[in-house]
C-alpha cells in the first residue's frame, strides 16, 4: 500500500495479499486502508496512546473481525475508519480518497450514505420507536413513504415485523441490536462497523445478531468490520486483525 | 424533524414542564404587567372622550382638585369670542362617607352650577343618567346629590335616601354610570351648598368647564382666552416641596403634608394675585403650596414644569390632557418594562439552563445522530425547533394566563382597576416567548452542534 498525492488529494494505491485475492480490481483494492494511524487521547494532563503507527487495508465486500484485549484500540480503529473521530497522525483512505481531505459537509455525508454503525449498547433513541430509530439517518431530510416502507421492510427481514412501533425500552437487547443493523443497513452502506454488537446480549441473541449481520452482508456486499474479542462467531473465510496495545499483531484468515 | 422535536419534548415531561413553568410565569407576569399601562390607556382614552368641552385650570395643576382661580374670572372667560358658557366647577375630597373613612378608591365631591350645568349641550353625568334624575333649579341650595352607580353600589343606597357625606346628610336623587374608574369616583351637588360644606372660600373655583359655540371651535377659543390671560398675574401651583427633603424626617414631611393638603382641600381659596383681585377686597392664600420660601427643590419643580408664566391659567381641551396623561404613561410603560426586563433575564436564564441539562443529558443521543450523518445544521435544527416549541407552547400559556388574570382582578376589584390585555400586547407576547425561547436555545444548542460524534458518545 502507498499513499499518493493526485490534483491535492491523498489517494491510496494498495497491493494486498497476493495469495489472498489474485484477482482483485484496482478500485477494490482502494477501498478502505489506514497508514501509520495514530490515536492519543488525553486523560486530563496525561496522553494515553490508543493506536501507535496501525497500517492496514480491508478489500470491498469482505467480512472482517478485529481482535484483541481491552485497550488494545479496537474501537478507536473503528471511529476513525468511521470518521468519527480524527486521528492525531496517520490517515484513513475511503475509496482512494483521505477522510481528511473532506470537508465537514461531506464527512456528514460520508456517515449518513456510506457508514452503518452498530454500536455494543444500541444506541437507539428512546423517544422514537423501532421503525422511526431505522429512519434516523434521513430524518431532517423528510421521510418518504418508499424509505418507510423500506425500513419496515428491514425490520421485517430481522424478525421484527411484530415490533414495528415498539419503543427500546419495549425491546429485549437481541431485539434493540436488530434494530440497529436494520438502521445501520437501510442506507445500503458501503462499509458497516460495529462496535461489540453482541458484548450485551446473551450468546442465542449475539448469534442471532450475527446471522441476520452476515445474512444481510450477502444480499447487499457490504464491507463489514466487526470490533470485538469473543470469537465464538467467527466463520470460515472471516478476516481477522489482530490488534495489541494499539499495533498490528497479525492479520489472518479464519480457517473454520 | 419537527415531529421529532415535538416527542423529544412529550418524553422528557419533568423538563420540558419546568422550561414551560419558567416561560410560562415570565410572559403571564409580562402580560399582566402591561395589562396595568394598557388598562390605564384605555381608561384616559375612554373617559377624556367623553369630555367635548374646554377645561380651565391653575397653572401647574395636575387635576381640578389642587387647582384654585378667583371667581371673577368665569366672567372673563364669558366675554371670550366664541364661549358659549361657562361652567364653575368647585372640587373637593370626600374624607368621610357613612362614618367610614374614604381612602382608596378616593372619591371627589364636586359642586356644579346647576343651571349652567344643564344648559350645556354635552354634559358629563348629566348625559350618563341611569336612574333616578340629574340634579336641577329645585336641587340649588340643598344636599341633594347624584353619584355613580358603583358608589351606589358600595354603600348599597336606594334612591331618596340620606346618607352621611364629610359628616353632613345628603340625599341621593340620581344614579349615573360612565364605566370609567376615573371618572365614576365623582358625587355631584349644587356648587354653592358644596361651597358651603366644605368652607370653600367664596371667591375661589376650582376650574371651569368652558363649551364652545361649535366644539369644532375649541383651538380657536383656547387661543382667545389665552390672550386675554396673558400678562395677567397669579400664582402657579406648585406641589410642596417638604416632602422632597431629605434632610428631614421623610414620614413626618410627608405627614404634615397630607395634613396640609387635606386643609387646604376643604377650606381652599384661590391663589395670591400681585393684582388685586376684582371682587375681592382682600386677597386671599390658603393654596396647597403654603411654603413660600423658595429652596432648590422649587426651583427644581419649576423647570419641570416649564410653561407660558404670563398666563396664569392652563387652557386645555380634555383630549389633550389625555395626551398630558399618555406621557406620565410612557414613563410607566418604561418602568414596566425595566420590570418585565427583570422576569423575562431570570426566565430566560431557567430557560438556557434547562436547555443546557436537556442537552447535557442527551450527549450519546447527540453523538448517535452525528454518527448517523447528522450534520451541525441539522442538530442546530433540533435543538432550535425543541426550544423554539417550549417558547410558543409557554407563551401561550402565559397569555392565556396573564389574560385569565386580568379579568380575575378586574371583577373582583370593578372600582379600583381596569387591566386590559389587548389582542396587541398578547400577540407580541407571544412572538417574545417564541424569540426568548429560540435565543435560550442557542447557546446549548452550539455547545451541542461543535461535539465530535465521538467525544460526544464517550462523555455520554
Amino acid at each position: 500500500m502507498r499513499f499518493v498525492e493526485d490534483d491535492g488529494v491523498w489517494k491510496c494505491e494498495i497491493k494486498m495479499n497476493e495469495n489472498h485475492h489474485d484477482n482483485s480490481t484496482n478500485e477494490e483494492q482502494q477501498f478502505l486502508a489506514v497508514r501509520d494511524l495514530e490515536k492519543i487521547h488525553m486523560r486530563g494532563e496525561t496522553q494515553v496512546p490508543a493506536l501507535r503507527g496501525l497500517s492496514c487495508a480491508f478489500e470491498k465486500g469482505s467480512f472482517n473481525f478485529v481482535l484483541g484485549p481491552s485497550g488494545s484500540g479496537k474501537s478507536t480503529l473503528l471511529y476513525l475508519l468511521g470518521a468519527l473521530d480524527d486521528p492525531s497522525a496517520g490517515e484513513v483512505c475511503f475509496q482512494g480518497q483521505s477522510l481528511d481531505s473532506l470537508t465537514e459537509p461531506q464527512r456528514d455525508h460520508y456517515r449518513r450514505e456510506q457508514v452503518g454503525f452498530i454500536f455494543q449498547s444500541f444506541n437507539l433513541l428512546k423517544t422514537l420507536n423501532a421503525v422511526d430509530n431505522v429512519l434516523v439517518p434521513f430524518l431532517p431530510q423528510g421521510i418518504s413513504a418508499d424509505l418507510r416502507q423500506r425500513a419496515v421492510d428491514l425490520l421485517k427481514q430481522v424478525g421484527l415485523e411484530h415490533r414495528l412501533e415498539h419503543h427500546p425500552h419495549h425491546l429485549s437487547g437481541g431485539e434493540q441490536q436488530r434494530v440497529a443493523i436494520a438502521r445501520a443497513l437501510l442506507k445500503k452502506p458501503e462499509l458497516v462497523l460495529a462496535d461489540e454488537p453482541t458484548g450485551e446480549l446473551d450468546s442465542e441473541s449475539g448469534a442471532e445478531v450475527f446471522r441476520y449481520l452476515r445474512q444481510l452482508h450477502e444480499e447487499q456486499q457490504t464491507t463489514v468490520i466487526v470490533v470485538t474479542h469473543d470469537e465464538r462467531y467467527l466463520e470460515k473465510a472471516d478476516r481477522l486483525l489482530h490488534l495489541a496495545d494499539g499495533r498490528l499483531l497479525r492479520e489472518d484468515v479464519h480457517n473454520g | 424533524m419537527f415531529r421529532f422535536a415535538l416527542s423529544n419534548l412529550l418524553n422528557r415531561k419533568a423538563r420540558s414542564t419546568l422550561a414551560l413553568l419558567g416561560l410560562t410565569v415570565a410572559i403571564a407576569g409580562m402580560v399582566g404587567l402591561f395589562s396595568i399601562v394598557e388598562g390605564l390607556d384605555r381608561i384616559t382614552e375612554e373617559s377624556f372622550s367623553r369630555i367635548p368641552g374646554i377645561l380651565v385650570m391653575q397653572t401647574g395643576a395636575p387635576i381640578p382638585l389642587f387647582s384654585r382661580l378667583p371667581a371673577e374670572w368665569g366672567e372673563d372667560l364669558k366675554k371670550v369670542e366664541g364661549v358659549k358658557i361657562v361652567c364653575p366647577e368647585i372640587w373637593v375630597r370626600v374624607n368621610v362617607l357613612e362614618g367610614k373613612m374614604i381612602l382608596n378608591p378616593p372619591r371627589f365631591l364636586l359642586g356644579v352650577d346647576v343651571e349652567l350645568w344643564n344648559a350645556l349641550s354635552h354634559a358629563l353625568y348629566r348625559d350618563d343618567l341611569v336612574e333616578g334624575r340629574f340634579l336641577n333649579n329645585d336641587d340649588i341650595g340643598t344636599r341633594n346629590v347624584v353619584l355613580s352607580e358603583s358608589i351606589q353600589r358600595e354603600m348599597k343606597l336606594k334612591l331618596g335616601e340620606s346618607f352621611s357625606l364629610n359628616g353632613e346628610d345628603a340625599t341621593l336623587v340620581g344614579v349615573y354610570e360612565t364605566g370609567s374608574i376615573l371618572i365614576d369616583v365623582t358625587i355631584i351637588m349644587d356648587i354653592g351648598s358644596v361651597r358651603e360644606q366644605a368652607r370653600f372660600d367664596p371667591t375661589a373655583v376650582s376650574a371651569y368647564y368652558v363649551e364652545a359655540v361649535d366644539d369644532d371651535l375649541n383651538e380657536e377659543v383656547i387661543e382667545d382666552i389665552r390672550d386675554v390671560f396673558r400678562g395677567r398675574k397669579g400664582d402657579r401651583w406648585v406641589p410642596t416641596s417638604s416632602v422632597l427633603s431629605i434632610e428631614e424626617n421623610p414620614l413626618e414631611t410627608m405627614i404634615e403634608g397630607l395634613d396640609r393638603w387635606l386643609k387646604s382641600a376643604s377650606s381652599a381659596s384661590p391663589p395670591q394675585l400681585s393684582e388685586e383681585p376684582k371682587s375681592s377686597s382682600e386677597p386671599l392664600d390658603v393654596s396647597p403650596a403654603e411654603d413660600k420660601i423658595v429652596t432648590e427643590d422649587d426651583l427644581e419643580i419649576e423647570e419641570r414644569l416649564q410653561v407660558d408664566e404670563s398666563i396664569p391659567i392652563d387652557v386645555q381641551t380634555a383630549d389633550t390632557w389625555g395626551e398630558k396623561f399618555g406621557d406620565f404613561m410612557s414613563e410607566l410603560d418604561f418602568i414596566m418594562f425595566i420590570l418585565t426586563s427583570i422576569g423575562m433575564t431570570i426566565a430566560a436564564l431557567g430557560v438556557v439552563n434547562t436547555m443546557l441539562m436537556s442537552v447535557s443529558e442527551r450527549i450519546i443521543e447527540i453523538g448517535i445522530l452525528k454518527a448517523n450523518g447528522w450534520s451541525k445544521k441539522h442538530v442546530l435544527s433540533l435543538i432550535s425547533y425543541e426550544s423554539g416549541i417550549l417558547g410558543f407552547g409557554g407563551g401561550c400559556l402565559g397569555c392565556l394566563f396573564g389574560w385569565i388574570a386580568t379579568l380575575i382582578v378586574n371583577v373582583s376589584f370593578p372600582d379600583r382597576v381596569e387591566l386590559y390585555a389587548s389582542p396587541q400586547l398578547l400577540c407580541f407576547s407571544l412572538f417574545f416567548s417564541i424569540v426568548l425561547g429560540l435565543l435560550a436555545g442557542l447557546y446549548p444548542a452550539i455547545w451541542a452542534m461543535r461535539m465530535m460524534p465521538m467525544d460526544a458518545i464517550r462523555r455520554g
